[in-house]
């Protein structure tokens, strides 16, 4: 496969071309309800060629590995009616020769689809059998393997596997009209094992389903909130880590005047991370699609603007390295800027220490959902609970988070020590590429004057 | 390739079964915060196999037709755990013939060209603006045979142009969009072009709004997520799961009987059109909901089974997934007077362009909970400034009982046509 990679790619004469070929064999497990809605296995395989030429720059997909030549002709033949503003060259990097092969200690391709289907069922009985209000239950086992292959005329050649599995359960509870849904997703590189042994966590999730229905909509107003550490890593991806990513600043000059290297974005404590390198995370990337190796990069150091996230055409245009975050969701698409794991690093203090001295405020548990338009977040979280007197009181519904990133970072006042990265089933969505493999998280986090929507 | 599947399939001794067989050519021209992005052909074919077997349903999926003979095999494996299900596959029957395939040349250079006017036309204006384009030509191809000798096949044409401009102007970071689609080649770009000047002139300056109940205007895009919403309820599948908050509702009123709903898979200028649905079942203007009485759910084979119902052409389905019930093109029938009107004869109230946030709430209940991403403080019957840090929500289940007027201008997008709304008594609060 590779030599005939490579020799398609090596026809090229022109000044720089790469190419991706990605095999994907996928499995996956569903049960709607009682049903079992689909249980197997499919294949996706293809590949897309860049093609660089005087600033110019051209992509076209492929499907068989014979067809690299083609691709090649008519990504040129795009290059050329190309014409930028802005010449388009890539930052240089050493060339890396290497297979990445993970070593899994349980693999999931070793399991059986009845292994997996078991699995299912057993998670998704433990949520129909929460009670006469459970309306409804979706229980998703899901795995990837993805052989890549990365070969660029500067002399890069890898092969690498990725192998990612995981498992969401959703629950709907149903009291009359009211219907009301929690749910539950884990998920990463690290092997079968990652989705073994989640009774509890199904347990905790059908009990929220539950106790959603009996409670009353948030308040809305401004509160000091407490951010668990999931919905803390939703906010830190989708509010800041996307500012980060040089792709938006580099064109602007306004949005560069604001992320300004040196400037202050927080509290001292405060340090935001995107690390690629970290083995066995869903957002873990041996190797970016531009052939950078991946690294650990601080975003926000000491509450300063430390560095942000580049592909190596980024890197080229703003005179920055290369941070090894170009990524594709799939061959379909060229790489752009992504994050990989992205987290804010832990500081000091235990959940109660957080809890002590808020007279009023709200404890935000999870996340459903987050979107950016830039210095604008909102972001829903699964659950919230009152804080009054420094203690965790009653549970409320439909908690969403809104405001402006800068202020809101700027607000943050306790950062805990308790930092946990969550992976999960789904991913980051850019400029059409979704779902793309992330790890988000934090420690318990408290933030003052936050405003939250609601009756 | 039809062959070639038959004959695998006749090899393989598979006595029941339907595939779809899908070939996407895209060639996008985009351009980035004024600058154009790379140019790009994706090509991609997929081919994707239901069976049934001893009484179950299986699937699997492959983009080559090399593999196709361990998709076969993967289907099987599939069927052994596969739901219960057997199907009266449709035989060969009568379609409409609809002009939706187009192929005009499409000029790249010319584009090109094209996207470098309109940006230097909005420069000029304003200049602190960057310009996100994307103009793009789709050719879809789809095929859908069976093992009862249906063999439908049609070639659709889908093209789109979107705009966007993004500013960072005294009232805050600011966001405008407009989006054409068709069938048919784009002719609406400089009217879209205009209309992203506007609203970014218009969004310069900022003005405050009360907390409270008030009417809203929604512009058709900002409403995705409430449509979504409508069509999950609508969805024969959510019905019979017993999750639809529109279970037993059929003849009852649900909505304003402002509201008529209808889906239209003949509109050639709504890119949901087609002959027939993702089981060979043609397709048929179906009234959903006629003046807030709902009229039917919308179904695959499988639901209109389940309901002892015919089936109504409306499985969506692509290669890489299974049939599920969904609008080919859904259409709210317009109102009487001008958003100008309406807006003349408004005291007080909120008029929402842009939405951040939707779809992250309970979309099945109907909830919302979104940030007004550009909306207008309406006052005495005139558009006054921006409205920041300003959020909506309410459920579209009791606010389309709420509605009390609707444009008589509509706005076709995507796989909508859809008119401005107004709703009364909608919760907007403000920082």
């Amino acid at each position: 496969m590779k030599e005939i990679l490579k020799q398609g790619l090596y026809s090229f004469s022109g000044e720089f071309a790469d190419l991706r070929y990605e095999i994907k064999r996928s499995s996956r497990v569903v049960f709607r309800g009682k049903e079992l809605e689909t249980a197997g296995k499919t294949i996706e395989q293809g590949g897309g060629v860049r093609v660089f030429d005087a600033g110019r720059l051209g992509f076209a997909t492929f499907s068989r590995p014979e067809d690299v030549k083609n691709a090649l002709k008519e990504a040129e033949r795009l290059a050329h009616i190309s014409k930028p503003e802005q010449k388009i060259h890539l930052a240089k990097v050493e060339p890396v020769v290497k297979d990445f092969i993970p070593e899994l200690q349980k693999d999931p391709r070793k399991i059986s689809l009845e292994e997996k289907v078991d699995l299912t069922k057993k998670y998704n009985d433990i949520a129909l059998q929460g009670g006469e209000k459970i309306a409804s239950t979706v229980a998703v086992y899901m795995d990837n393997e993805i052989e890549r292959y990365y070969i660029s005329t500067d002399g890069t050649l890898v092969k690498e596997v990725r192998v990612y599995s995981g498992v969401s359960v959703n629950v709907i509870a149903r009291d009359g009209t009211n219907v009301q849904s929690a749910h539950i997703s884990f998920g990463d590189q690290r092997g079968f094992g990652t989705v073994l042994n989640r009774e509890k966590e199904i347990e905790d999730a059908v009990r929220d389903a539950i106790n959603l229905l009996n409670a009353e909509r948030v308040k809305k107003g401004t509160y000091t909130v407490i951010l668990d550490p999931e919905i803390a890593g939703v906010f830190i991806h989708e509010a800041f880590g996307h500012l980060s990513e040089a792709d938006f600043v580099y064109k602007n000059e306004k949005l560069k005047e604001i992320m300004v290297i040196g400037k202050r974005f927080g509290p001292e404590f405060l340090n935001v991370v995107d690390d690629g390198s970290l083995i066995g995370e869903r957002g873990y990337i041996p190797i970016d699609d531009d052939g950078v190796l991946s690294k650990r990069t601080y975003l926000i150091k000491d509450g300063k603007l430390n560095a942000r996230l580049h592909s190596r055409i980024t890197a080229e245009l703003m005179g920055e390295e290369p941070t090894g975050n170009s990524r594709a969701v799939s061959f379909m698409y060229p790489p752009i800027v992504r994050m990989t794991n992205t987290f804010i690093e832990p500081h000091e203090g235990t959940f109660e220490e957080l809890l002590d001295g808020v007279e009023h405020g709200l404890y935000v548990v999870g996340a459903l959902g987050g979107q950016t338009e830039l210095e604008m977040f909102t972001f829903s979280s699964k659950k919230a609970y009152i804080i009054e007197d420094g203690k965790i009181g009653k549970m409320v519904r439909d908690a969403v988070l809104s405001g402006n990133v800068f202020k809101t970072l700027m607000h943050i006042d306790k950062i805990g020590s308790d930092l946990r990265l969550f992976g999960g089933l789904g991913g980051c969505g850019k400029a059409g590429q979704y779902p793309l493999p992330v790890s988000t998280g934090a420690p318990h986090i408290r933030i003052k004057d936050v405003v939250i929507g609601g009756e | 390739m039809r062959r070639k599947i038959l004959d695998i399939l006749a090899k393989k001794k598979v006595k029941k079964y339907d595939v779809i067989i899908e070939r996407k050519s895209t060639y996008p021209i985009s351009f980035e915060q004024n600058e154009l992005n790379m140019l790009e052909n994706k090509n991609l074919i997929g081919i994707g196999l239901r069976l049934f077997e001893n009484g179950r349903v299986g699937y699997s999926y492959t983009n080559d037709i090399t593999t196709f003979e361990e998709v076969v095999d993967f289907a099987r494996e599939s069927a052994t755990y596969g739901k219960e299900l057997d199907l009266d596959l449709p035989k060969n029957t009568e379609y409409p013939s609809l002009s939706i395939y187009n192929d005009i040349f499409w000029d790249e250079r010319g584009w090109v060209t094209k996207g470098k006017e309109i940006i230097k036309k909005i420069e000029d204006i304003a200049n602190d603006v960057k310009i996100d384009i994307n103009f793009s030509k789709s050719i879809l191809d789809v095929e859908i045979l069976n093992s009862e000798g249906f063999h439908g096949r049609y070639k659709k044409t889908l093209y789109r142009f979107s705009i966007s401009g993004f500013a960072i102007l005294d009232s805050g970071f600011t966001f405008v969009s407009e989006i054409e689609s068709s069938t048919k080649p784009i002719s609406g770009i400089d009217k879209a072009t205009e209309s992203i000047l506007k609203q970014l002139e218009k969004a310069r300056s900022v003005s405050k709004i009360k907390t409270g109940e008030m009417p809203v205007i929604f512009a058709p895009i900002s409403l995705w997520s409430l449509l979504h919403s409508i069509s999950m309820g609508i969805s024969a599948d959510n019905v019979k799961k017993g999750i639809s908050p529109l279970k037993d509702k059929i003849n009852e009123k649900i909505f304003s009987e402002k509201i008529t709903i209808t889906d239209n898979p003949y509109d050639y200028e709504l890119i949901g059109a087609k002959p027939f649905d993702g089981e060979g079942i043609a397709t048929k203007i179906t009234p959903v909901v006629e003046n807030g009485v709902l009229k039917t759910y919308l179904h695959t084979l499988e639901t209109a089974k389940h309901f002892g119902t015919k089936p109504t052409g409306h499985a969506e389905r692509g290669y890489s997934s299974i049939p599920l019930p969904g609008f080919n093109n859904m259409v709210i029938s317009p109102g009487k007077r001008t958003l100008e009107e309406i807006i003349e004869d408004m005291d007080y109230g909120l008029i929402v362009y842009e939405v951040i946030g939707g779809g992250q709430s309970n979309l099945l209940r109907g909830d919302y909970s979104v940030n007004v991403g550009l909306g207008f403080l309406i006052e005495n019957g005139e558009i006054k400034g921006r409205v920041k840090d300003t959020m909506i929500a309410g459920n579209v289940y009791e606010d389309f009982n709420r509605v009390i007027e609707l444009s008589k201008e509509s706005k076709k997008f995507m796989n909508f046509d859809i008119p401005y709304l107004v709703i009364d008594g909608v919760s907007v609060t403000s920082k």
